[in-house]
């Protein structure tokens, strides 16, 4: 890492040197518009060392590919340095010092992209290129000193000596492991067919090219104007002073500055803020009437950003990429891309130059018109560079769902052929389907021939409709039909359409199911039902339950508000049997003197799904009373661990509003969890958004737990030895709890960003697979941007990959705490307020023999004796 | 322009495609209604159509097991080794015994037949069944019910109960006292210790401490002396806390199964979590004591406890797995057998 740092400060820091030569003795010889033919050269020369260049790679490898570019530099300056420099030795070194930069920069980045893996290069790039930035401030001074004392050309042996030494290092430096193989041979029209077609790769592409082509106007306007302006003999001593500090200017940026920005704002924002510093540099030139100002603060943000914020950010955008992508996509965008575009504005100067268009002016709105296409790019790659992390993960943004009111032909198609299947679950799938989308009448009334007993029960529950009678003599050959479940849909559906006439009750005199059935429509037009004398034998102590089961059934599905005191009378009963249907009928017949008979059913398995239904379907009240249950401290234990996910089937934003209160609130943690599984639901069914300012702090806290534990078992994992039956009782619970901190920090970040797919995120960081966790880190990172620092950084240690675990110092500097011992830290798992922690602890510390720990253990097996010692007592 | 609109729009409804239709009715079948249909149609948005030709490879031996495949149409063998041990067919699941085993594929999955799969990730089938409770709750009580009376026994524990059991004996010397001397007289383990004897029992050994902590604090215990008989009463599930017991269960077609449990084997296997199954009667060969935790008991702890479930899974699709290779063992002994007697079978 230090050795990758002075290498590229050495190849920047040479780089200085020549350009500022380059420069000096560009402009003292030639005029600026011969920059626009150098551009030209340039461009070409660029293309065929990049291709030689792999060609040498692929034979001798990065490394002494590397260092053989670095002899050939230093090599070439010195000739220079010895040769007369007339006209044509300015052209020539300005095209070799530009190739030989851009060649020498190309390499190292592709030997480090070989040589650290996708997650050490997030934390190393911005190390990397602060080292670079250093280079180029060593350069620079050197530089400005070398021009002033001696002269100009003075820089060029100087330069020689920094690519020397850099290669010195380069050789000498401990070989490491390339974890991945130098790049095949590929054809440049495949290469390109590759990118656009992957269309990630197709935007970064055009916003390489859009800086590469806008900054080249911005180094042609500069060079221009301080040809006009200064006089030949300073220009040298002016260009190394001006870039020395330029490049003071960027270190301090790429020191302070960079990774600030890149946490804060993101990669794509990073992008936008070189090209909006440009646009500024020209809104200022034109506020103030001053071209000179509006090209020194252009040309100062190129080079305070270019190589520092610029780089690293641009860096960034290849981490999503595979290896072999990179690889291929790499070279390609800069030879080609790079100097094709180089190319292009030559000739666009070149043009311009020749029709003596070339002003100020006309540069200047080029510039802005660049500058701006540039942000629009690099903001149209904010989904995109996401996705590719999502697509790492398995996983895409939340889909929208789909509206069934709207079956096109194509479905109504497909759901018709469903109909005709042996298979009775697609039958009855597809006539759901055509019943939520409004389209029942478009089921044949011949299903009701089908064999199946459950597509008949299924088909005469949603083929009944006004105006429709097609289906009333098949039903009618169902009342004889030998499933029971038949028979009951079958007076249901003739009775809830007026054809009970065709009914005779008669017929099934000792099947109570049918009677009570055909009871209930008898009895449908009174005042009371209750009351009436074919309902009132079903509500006897003594009555057949399936005469109660079959009434209730009836009144779930067509009742009104009148059978509520049946319903009633049926609960009092307290028949198991009844338990699934109760709640529905109650849920039918919107009596409000259900509600708190409906909360206490949530303590039981059977018909709670069904009473939640009803609660929601009771509306505010229900809500209110679900409120005041959860409130209430003397309510079953039971029944509260079961509110959350009722108050959730409302789906309201006061059902939402309840559910964010309780989060903070002092309930159990298996409470808290259910209405976080039930905000969660709220969220993605309903349009309620969630007040992040409430949730922050939860999401904090979760995570510095998260943070505790994982250090808690870093330290207490160090111990050598084989681990006793009670560590492994406390360590798996200490897994345990981590993994629900992180769950539950993961499922409220959801709330809060609930089109992103946090779930994949929160198993990614559960894996070992650092692709993976990389991937979630960089989602994290942006779905965290805009939040305290604090919390982001503790996502930051929750992200790290697993094969560079985080120092136990990043834990603490997280936490804000300083890093405890094995001692310290089983001292305060001991006295932890879960008892279950403390006591396992404590078991674990009994193993461990340590007399330092001896009072905290007998605190906590006093405080916890009922976990740790026999429960003999109260036994037999 | 329209599908430019469409796609900056982000939130909405929108129409159903033919296959989105089709992806959903086909999940809506295939899990029967034993669930809100909101949740089918939510798993069928996450699943992904493919074709695969005769002779291509679903997965192979190794491979990792992060996906399970629904065969819509078309045949797939499973062969190990080259030979084919099974043949799937439409509605059929493949790769969900390796998945919940948290295991590389043991097999590999050859196309016999021109096959139109569905693929679903697993991350997105174990987030659907956890947030489906009662359907998970139904799959185990149903693939339970296809298993024999009979479990696994229980992770070797005299060893570390040993060590445990010494230590008692042991002073506490940084403190003084004699921590046996706390303990009492011994008749039952201590609640740590009740944790290291469920974690041993092979359908709960997945599960996380906390659900297991929950699991001991309901747990009842059932005390049996030497030579004691008792008929297992279901729906609870039976765990041997101490001594050594066993187990004859029957079926109404009258089948028998024999087993003998040590501390943390499940008595009767999973057979007596739901009634109507199996009768099981238990002898104790030495002094004993069970401990029983109601069915309805388990699955609330379940609820809370995903990995609870997920270990439940892992069990029962060993188990299912052990059988089928008995099986085919079994099959082909009979059909080797056969060749070399060709009287026989006839």
């Amino acid at each position: 890492m230090a050795g990758a740092c002075v290498v590229l400060g050495g190849i920047v820091g040479a780089h200085v040197l020549l350009e500022t030569a380059r420069d000096a003795l560009f402009l003292t010889k030639l005029k600026p518009s011969a920059l626009s033919l150098v551009y030209i050269a340039m461009a070409v020369l660029g293309f065929v060392t990049a291709r030689a260049d792999q060609m040498v790679s692929r034979v001798f490898g990065r490394k002494n590919a590397l260092v053989l570019a670095l002899m050939v530099a230093s090599t070439g300056t010195l000739l220079f340095y010895t040769s007369t420099i007339g006209k044509a030795g300015a052209f020539a070194l300005y095209l070799w010092a530009g190739v030989i930069g851009t060649l020498l920069t190309v390499q190292f980045w592709l030997t480090a992209a070989q040589r650290f893996t996708p997650g050490q290069g997030r934390r190393i790039y911005g190390l990397l290129s602060a080292g670079g930035v250093l280079g180029a401030v060593i350069g620079g001074v050197i530089g400005a000193l070398l021009a002033q004392g001696l002269s100009v050309k003075s820089l060029l042996p100087a330069s020689a000596a920094m690519h020397l030494l850099t290669a010195l290092v380069v050789t000498f430096a401990p070989p490491a492991t390339e974890l991945a193989p130098a790049p095949e041979k590929a054809k440049v029209g495949a290469e390109i067919r590759a990118v656009r077609s992957n269309a990630y790769l197709a935007r970064v592409g055009i916003l390489i090219q859009l800086s590469g082509a806008t900054l080249l106007i911005v180094d042609y306007l500069f060079k221009s104007v301080m040809a006009t302006r200064l006089p030949p003999s300073d220009l040298g001593i002016y260009l190394a002073r001006y870039y020395a500090i330029m490049n003071a200017v960027a270190l301090i940026v790429q020191v302070f500055v960079t990774m600030q920005v890149l946490q804060r704002m993101g990669t794509i924002l990073a992008l936008t803020l070189l090209p909006l510093c440009l646009l500024l540099s020209g809104a200022a030139g034109l506020f103030f009437g001053t071209a000179m100002l509006a090209v020194l603060l252009a040309k100062g943000s190129d080079g305070a950003l270019r190589f520092s914020l610029h780089r690293v950010s641009t860096e960034l955008l290849f981490l999503p990429l595979s290896n072999e992508e990179r690889t291929k996509a790499k070279p390609l965008f800069d030879s080609v891309l790079a100097r094709g575009t180089q190319a292009l504005i030559a000739v666009v100067i070149l043009v311009l130059n020749q029709f003596h268009l070339a002003s100020n002016n006309v540069l200047g709105t080029l510039i802005a018109s660049l500058s701006l296409l540039w942000i629009l790019v690099a903001w149209s790659l904010r989904a995109p560079y996401l996705e590719r992390f999502r697509s790492t993960l398995g996983g895409q943004a939340r889909a929208r769902s789909f509206e069934l009111l709207q079956l096109n032909l194509d479905s109504v198609v497909v759901l018709v052929e469903a109909l005709s299947s042996p298979d009775e679950n697609r039958v009855i799938g597809a006539m759901s389907l055509f019943h939520e989308g409004r389209r029942s009448n478009l089921i044949p009334a011949l299903v009701l021939y089908h064999p199946s007993p459950r597509v008949l029960a299924r088909a005469l529950e949603v083929i009944p409709a006004p105006g429709r009678k097609d289906w009333v003599p098949l039903a009618e050959r169902l009342l004889q039909h030998d499933d029971r479940e038949v028979r009951l849909a079958a007076i249901r559906a003739l009775g809830s359409s007026g054809y009970m006439d065709r009914i005779d009750p008669s017929a099934f005199s000792d099947m109570a199911g049918l009677r009570a059935t055909a009871a209930f429509f008898v009895a449908g037009q009174s005042a009371v039902p209750r009351n009436e004398t074919s309902v009132a034998e079903f509500l006897a102590e003594d009555a057949d339950p399936q005469g109660q089961l079959a009434l209730l059934e009836a009144i779930s599905k067509l009742g009104t508000a009148r059978w509520a005191d049946v319903v009633l009378e049926l609960q009092k009963r307290g028949r198991r049997e009844l338990d699934r249907v109760l709640p529905l009928a109650m849920a039918r017949t919107r009596d409000l003197r259900f509600v708190p008979l409906l909360i206490q059913r949530l303590a039981h398995r059977e018909g709670r799904n069904e009473a939640r239904e009803a609660l929601a379907a009771l509306g505010a009240p229900a809500l209110e009373a679900l409120r005041s249950a959860l409130d209430d401290r003397t309510t079953d234990p039971a029944v509260r661990l079961h509110i959350p996910r009722a108050i959730s089937r409302f789906g309201s934003h006061s059902a939402g509003e309840m559910l964010v209160h309780m989060l903070s609130q002092d309930l159990p943690g298996a409470v808290r969890y259910k209405a976080l599984r039930g905000l969660g639901r709220v969220v993605s069914t309903s349009d309620f958004s969630v007040d992040a300012a409430r949730i922050l702090p939860v999401i904090e806290q979760n995570l510095v737990e998260y943070a505790r534990i994982e250090m808690s078992l870093r330290i207490l994992g160090e111990r050598a030895g084989p681990t006793p039956l009670s560590g492994v009782l406390f360590f798996g619970l200490l897994a345990d709890k981590r993994r629900q901190a992180l769950e539950r920090a993961t499922r409220l970040l959801q709330l809060l960003h609930p089109r992103e797919d946090l779930r994949r995120v929160y198993y990614a960081l559960l894996s070992d697979e650092g692709s993976n966790r990389v991937a979630a880190a960089e989602i994290l990172e942006v779905t965290s941007l805009g939040y305290g620092e604090t919390l982001r950084s503790l996502l930051r240690v929750a992200a790290e990959p697993r094969q560079d675990l985080a120092p136990l110092e990043s834990y603490a500097s997280a936490l804000s705490i300083p890093v405890p011992h094995e001692v310290d830290t089983l001292r305060e798992l001991m006295a932890n307020a879960d008892p279950l922690v403390s006591a396992l602890a404590a078991s674990y510390a009994m193993e461990l023999e340590n007399s330092e720990l001896a009072s905290a253990i007998e605190a906590a097996t006093s405080c916890n004796a009922w976990l740790i010692e026999h429960s003999n007592a109260s036994m037999r | 322009m329209k599908g430019f609109f469409e796609s900056v729009a982000g939130e909405g409804t929108r129409e159903p495609d033919a296959s989105e239709l089709e992806r959903t009715l086909w999940m809506r079948s295939l899990l029967g209604g034993e669930m809100p249909p909101g949740s089918a149609d939510t798993l069928a948005q996450r699943i992904r159509e493919n074709f695969f030709a005769k002779g291509q490879h679903l997965y192979r031996q190794g491979d990792a097991s992060d996906r399970i495949f629904f065969v819509v149409r078309g045949t797939v063998a499973l062969l190990h080794r080259g030979i084919k041990t099974r043949e799937f067919g439409p509605r059929d699941v493949l790769g969900l015994i390796d998945a919940l085993q948290n295991r590389p594929h043991a097999f590999d999955a050859l196309v016999r037949e021109d096959a139109v799969v569905l693929e679903l990730e697993l991350d997105d089938w174990l987030e659907f069944l956890e947030d489906s409770f009662e359907f998970t709750r139904a799959i185990i009580l149903r693939l339970a019910s296809g298993l024999p009376p009979t479990s696994a026994p229980g992770r070797d524990l005299s060893r570390p109960t040993a060590q445990l059991r010494a230590r008692r004996d042991e002073p506490l010397q940084h403190s003084g006292d004699s921590y046996r001397a706390s303990l009492g007289p011994r008749l039952s383990l201590s609640f740590v210790e009740r944790l290291a004897i469920l974690r041993a029992c092979p359908p709960l050994t997945g599960s996380g401490i906390q659900a297991l902590s929950r699991l001991a604090r309901f747990a009842e215990l059932v005390f049996l002396e030497q030579e004691e008989h008792q008929m297992l009463v279901p729906p609870n599930l039976y765990v041997v806390e101490s001594g050594c017991v066993r187990s004859v269960a029957n079926d109404d077609k009258g089948n028998t199964w024999t087993e003998q449990m040590g501390p943390g084997g499940a008595l009767g296997g999973l057979g007596v979590i739901q009634p109507g199954l199996y009768d099981v009667e238990v002898t104790a060969l030495e002094p004993s004591s069970l401990f029983r935790i109601p069915t309805e008991r388990l699955f609330d702890v379940m609820e809370d406890h995903f990995p609870l479930a997920l270990s439940f899974f892992a069990h029962i699709s060993g188990e299912a797995e052990a059988q089928a290779l008995e099986r085919k063992k079994a099959s082909d002994a009979s059909a080797s057998s056969s060749l070399s007697n060709p009287a026989s079978s006839e």
